[in-house]
């Protein structure tokens, strides 16, 4: 079923494509959740890594949002069934969207008779209209922390100025006032630690989404100052070949990732690649950009669209550059703990 | 708006680069203000390179206007009339032109590469709601269009007048900046806001480091070293625009002549530090984890304001590199300045 779940992904990105630039301005509609949730890419944790990771490049191709949900809705219901059966059956398991609160302001939790209570502020949740259930990451109880799983209805969400990437899942501050919430609901952390993530799919697609809109765009594009065909300018050509290359490699790091992630290799030599690939696809799709002037700039431009969400992806904790890499020095060394002496 | 405004008029009549200090000092803050405030502020020395009659025109009922520029050029063509010529088409980013009580619009009237300026009041243009951007979106850069505007030639200056020394302005106006060749202070109004705005990404980073902001830590020699060098590169690129607006306003004073090697420096220094900036405030931005980039957090405007910035034309990395190398073989290039001995 999950590798159906993938082709299915790739099968709804052309249309995912097309109503993407409605869709970030508008906001996600809910018979694309719904598409998503009969794809059963909410469903997909349990699917090797490459099928994930191919879901999502397959969507990142297209559309920030799609991709954001897929991954979102998956990571979900991974958590949930991790924590119990009766969440799981609770949030859907999968057939709806749910979704996930991380990085609060501040939480406090007190202990009561049939759970906790709770307060705390996420200022940045999207998806909230399509969620009828969301996990509170990041609940700090005493010296561990937690995540919780609550009805949306009962959060006070309230929107802000906001302008960067995936704008299309309506980005809200998320609040808990007293929110009581009884004990079978309360799990362990979301492990957002420098870790392997099929997300890494949606970096690639989302890079190779920028590559294909650029060409296209800059193949009709005349230059504003002096009227000339953009694309016979020599360093527009170098340039794009230099991003080519730039995704060639990426590519080619990211098969190897697929392989051994699902031949069970997770070690840092992987997880320093998963990092190098999004910088390199981030440095291919900023090179493009840039070299696309203040057209760049416009918020019609699909271009810009697809790298403001292509920025989201990369931004994942598990892309940590730092993290990554000096876990791969380590390894190397054969230092164990993480000293942070200069 | 004063800053150049003669003060003959009421205006400053400041010398060159004060302007690029406060906006650097406001692009810490906000970078369209700082746009607004010196690229645009900066329009002034324009118009007083003008004719005293237009000079008149402009300033005659206020000192504060704001006068926009149209460069970007779509569809324009001038047809030569009775006291002037009348113009039409339409000019894409003019910043400040809600506010705009003037615009300059760049035209040909020997439909060529020699171009002049033609000073338009607002009752003459058009604004077209067309700034939608991910960067500078407060500064309002909208198209301007005319149709059949009549343009007196008194108000009409071709640009090889308005950057050689001693333009029709010079005769009623005292100061360096309006009776310089005009050539010598090219691009560098840009470099204060840009400066200033990878500044405030620099402070923002700071802060949240200080906060203890995911992935940011004071204690981890990885982020220490980030910072360290993003902040030698801001430096860097401060000390860069400081020395070459200084040599402009030397060169200005002393009416010498500037060897081509040093205009062709020039080129190349003010797009390279723009360039650092940038280089800098990306080193720490592309650190910042999800909680950061999908949120309404200042350094996220610090930072799509810093690169709308840097799309300006006069710190384009290709443009000014590649025509900057021309001219070190003697070839022809797209810059006026470097084609000259």
């Amino acid at each position: 079923m999950t590798n159906t779940a993938a082709q299915n992904a790739a099968g709804l990105a052309e249309a995912f494509a097309k109503s993407a630039a409605t869709t970030d301005r508008a906001g996600y509609p809910a018979e694309q959740v719904a598409q998503l949730a009969q794809a059963g890419l909410f469903k997909i944790h349990a699917a090797p890594f490459s099928v994930q990771a191919e879901s999502l490049r397959a969507l990142a191709q297209a559309c920030g949002a799609s991709t954001w949900f897929a991954a979102t809705g998956a990571a979900a219901v991974a958590h949930a069934a991790k924590a119990n059966a009766d969440v799981l059956a609770e949030i859907g398991a999968g057939d709806r969207f749910c979704t996930i609160a991380s990085a609060p302001h501040n939480t406090t939790l007190t202990r009561s008779s049939a759970g906790i209570r709770l307060d705390g502020v996420w200022p940045s949740v999207g998806g909230l209209d399509h969620a009828e259930w969301v996990i509170l990451d990041g609940v700090r109880d005493g010296d561990q922390v937690v995540s919780v799983i609550a009805p949306t209805s009962a959060l006070k969400a309230s929107e802000f100025l906001y302008f960067g990437g995936v704008r299309g899942v309506k980005w809200r501050k998320l609040e808990a006032t007293a929110l009581e919430i009884p004990a079978h609901r309360i799990g362990v952390k979301l492990d957002a630690s420098a870790r392997l993530d099929p997300l890494i799919g949606a970096v690639l697609g989302g890079a190779e989404g920028v590559y294909t809109l650029y060409t296209t765009s800059t193949k009709a594009r005349i230059s504003g100052v002096g009227g000339h065909a953009v694309a016979r300018f020599t360093q527009v050509q170098a340039r794009l070949a230099e991003s080519h290359a730039d995704l060639k490699v990426c590519r080619a790091l990211y098969a190897e990732l697929l392989s051994n992630t699902d031949a069970g290799k997770a070690d840092a030599e992987t997880q320093r690649d998963q990092a190098y690939i999004v910088r390199t696809a981030m440095s291919a799709a900023n090179r493009l950009l840039s070299q696309m002037g203040a057209m760049g700039l416009s918020e019609t431009n699909p271009v810009q669209r697809q790298y403001r969400d292509l920025r989201v992806f990369a931004s994942a904790p598990s892309f940590n550059w730092d993290a990554s890499f000096a876990a791969f020095g380590r390894a190397e060394l054969g230092v164990e703990d993480a000293s942070r002496a200069a | 708006m004063r800053y150049f405004v003669p003060r003959r008029l009421g205006g400053y009549e400041m010398d060159w680069g004060v302007q690029i200090q406060i906006g650097r000092t406001l692009a810490r803050y906000c970078a369209s203000t700082s746009w607004i405030a010196c690229v645009v502020g900066s329009h002034s020395a324009y118009v007083a390179r003008m004719s005293p009659q237009a000079q008149d025109d402009v300033w005659k009922d206020s000192i504060d206007v704001v006068i926009s520029t149209g460069s970007v050029m779509r569809n324009v063509s001038v047809k030569e009339a009775k006291g002037g010529y009348i113009l039409n088409g339409r000019w894409s980013f003019s910043s400040g032109v809600d506010h705009a009580s003037w615009v300059l619009m760049r035209a040909s009237i020997t439909n060529d590469h020699r171009q002049s300026y033609f000073l338009v009041p607002r009752s003459e243009f058009t604004i077209e709601d067309d700034w939608y951007v991910s960067g500078m979106s407060g500064t309002g850069s909208k198209t301007v269009g005319v149709k059949d505007t009549f343009v007196p030639a008194y108000r009409v200056i071709s640009m090889t007048q308005m950057m050689a020394p001693n333009p029709p302005g010079a005769s009623v106006n005292d100061s360096v900046v309006s009776s310089a060749s005009f050539r010598l202070f090219a691009g560098s109004a840009l470099l204060g806001p840009i400066w200033g705005g990878a500044e405030a990404v620099l402070n923002e980073y700071r802060a949240l480091m200080a906060q203890g902001a995911a992935g940011q830590d004071v204690n981890d020699p990885q982020c220490l070293l980030r910072i360290a060098e993003a902040a030698a590169e801001i430096a860097t690129a401060g000390r860069l625009a400081e020395g070459l607006i200084d040599r402009q306003v030397q060169a200005a004073l002393s009416a010498a002549k500037v060897p081509k090697s040093e205009r062709i420096s020039n080129v190349f220094e003010r797009t390279y530090s723009a360039r650092l900036c940038v280089n800098g405030a990306s080193r720490l931005v592309n650190s910042l984890d999800t909680s950061l980039i999908s949120s309404d957090a200042p350094i996220q405007r610090y930072y799509r304001d810093l690169l709308g910035m840097v799309q300006q034309i006069g710190v384009n990395w290709d443009r000014n590199m590649i025509n900057g190398a021309k001219a070190m073989f003697d070839l022809p290039t797209d810059i006026p300045d470097l084609n000259a001995d």
